[in-house]
């Protein structure tokens, strides 16, 4: 038997931190392009509409089955092995356009340093991104925990500077409102807005599943889960808010566009804060790539523990890593790396919603048709009653979706691309032999 | 609250770390 190093509730807090926000970077462009009222209200509802009960269902099902692969194995056990497949796919597939995103966040913060950047040279620097969180990750998962712990407090601590300083200024003019005018933005109705902002708001603010798929490397992973929930998520709530609120009171909203961040703090602070803000930006992108790497490389892992992948991708090292399985996703990732996205979020986003209302009829499956398979962590709810809290998350992304499709242009090809990619996942099955292959669990290498 | 006070003292540390370095600079501007 392998001693596996154990992720503790800090290590976690920190992943799951990046799995989901990773700073308020990008919210910037929100503000500007909705308007600051809309951008609160959407910054203060989607928590409470969204992210609470998604956070509740989601720890409740690691809480009643801490296993490696996370929403793989509650999909599987609730429904069968091709349920559990296409979950799997699902929240692959969508790794591809959410892993190619993080290079470039990295590489518009470091035109801020390096404004001449050519074409070889950021694609240079985007795989070294990549092969730089492939080898943290192939050092294991408690310095992947570690290193994060580090990264929030270093994505955070100029923000902490920006809000204090946003703060007191703004505590020591009275009569500066709060800054929530324009309601929203001028040439946009309230619905328009909402529809430009709403899928963007639930982009930063979802994901809480995504650190289960390493629920084998937790220690006490039944209990800790849904605690790191309940920390990571007031803070994620909390960071956006204290950073957004003091700032937009002493600057104008219209300067609020996307990759800002470092011109907002040089407007409130000083210049040393723009450089302090600027590489906390790049921090935030390789720390964001470096634990979604960590969660999304175990879903290969399992889908090769299950036989339908090659073995070798089942193979784990002496600390229990993933080593080929980590290898095989960092390169699909260096595939599909500064591969303009853009125009598909709308389709991730439609996605993610479907892997995630997978989970959420596992959860109901699951307390039907086995009442005595519990957790450290139960929603004190009915059944009819959860259904409906799992419907509210799910209503709303869909809303978002239809909303974005009706006000840009670029949402339908994404949605296509979306269906297309879905829809593969059955035939992907297929291909793959329908799990006919049965492979030893926990193969070690 | 250990995960939020170990969070807020590194964010301390860190900040110290910039203060000092950033007054370095100042005290050698030309350097």
């Amino acid at each position: 038997m392998t001693s596996r190093p154990a992720l503790r509730l800090g290590g976690l807090v920190a992943v799951m931190f990046f799995t989901v926000s990773g700073g308020p970077f990008g919210l910037e462009g929100l503000v500007g392009s909705v308007g600051p009222g809309v951008a609160i209200l959407l910054l203060v509802a989607t928590p409470l509409i969204y992210s609470v009960p998604e956070a509740l269902l989601i720890g409740e099902l690691a809480s009643m089955l801490p296993a490696e692969g996370g929403y793989y194995q509650w999909v599987k056990r609730a429904f069968g092995r091709f349920w559990g497949f296409w979950n799997g796919w699902l929240s692959w597939v969508y790794s591809l356009i959410d892993m190619a995103i993080y290079p470039v966040l990295f590489l518009q913060y470091l035109r801020f340093f390096l404004p001449e950047l050519g074409r070889l040279e950021s694609w240079l620097v985007a795989l070294a991104l990549i092969w730089g969180a492939t080898w943290l990750n192939l050092r294991g998962t408690r310095v992947v925990g570690t290193a994060s712990g580090w990264f929030v407090a270093l994505v955070l601590a100029p923000f902490g500077v920006l809000a204090t300083v946003a703060l007191a200024r703004w505590l020591g003019q009275p009569a500066t409102p709060f800054p929530a005018t324009p309601f929203h933005a001028t040439g946009t109705s309230f619905l328009g807005a909402l529809g430009i902002g709403v899928s963007q708001s639930i982009w930063n603010y979802s994901g809480w599943d995504n650190a289960s798929t390493i629920g084998g490397e937790i220690e006490q992973s039944s209990a800790t889960y849904p605690r790191a929930l309940a920390r990571a998520l007031p803070l994620v709530t909390a960071v956006y808010l204290l950073t957004i609120l003091p700032a937009l009171a002493l600057t104008d909203w219209k300067t609020w566009t996307d990759g800002a961040w470092p011109q907002i703090a040089g407007a409130v602070v000083g210049p040393w804060l723009s450089v302090w803000v600027a590489a906390a930006g790049l921090v935030s992108a390789f720390a964001l790539f470096n634990a979604l790497l960590l969660a999304y490389s175990r879903i290969p892992l399992v889908l090769a523990q299950d036989g339908l992948l090659p073995a070798a991708l089942a193979r784990t090292d002496e600390r229990g890593t993933p080593r080929n399985a980590v290898l095989v996703s960092a390169l699909a990732y260096s595939g599909f790396t500064l591969v303009p996205f853009g125009g598909l979020l709308a389709g991730d986003v439609l996605l993610y919603s479907a892997a995630l209302a997978l989970e959420f009829g596992a959860l109901l499956q699951l307390r039907h048709a086995e009442p005595a398979l519990r957790g450290a962590f139960r929603v004190p709810l009915g059944a009819p009653a959860l259904a409906v809290l799992g419907a509210l998350p799910i209503l709303l992304i869909l809303s978002a979706a239809g909303l974005e499709i009706q006000s840009r242009e670029i949402g339908l090809p994404g949605v296509l691309v979306a269906a297309v990619l879905a829809a593969a996942g059955p035939v992907a099955y297929a291909a793959l032999g329908g799990g006919r292959r049965k492979v030893k669990e926990g193969v070690a290498a | 609250m250990k995960v939020v006070a170990a969070l807020i003292v590194r964010c301390c540390v860190i900040t110290t770390l910039v203060a000092v370095i950033r007054g370095g600079a100042h005290d050698h501007p030309h350097s």
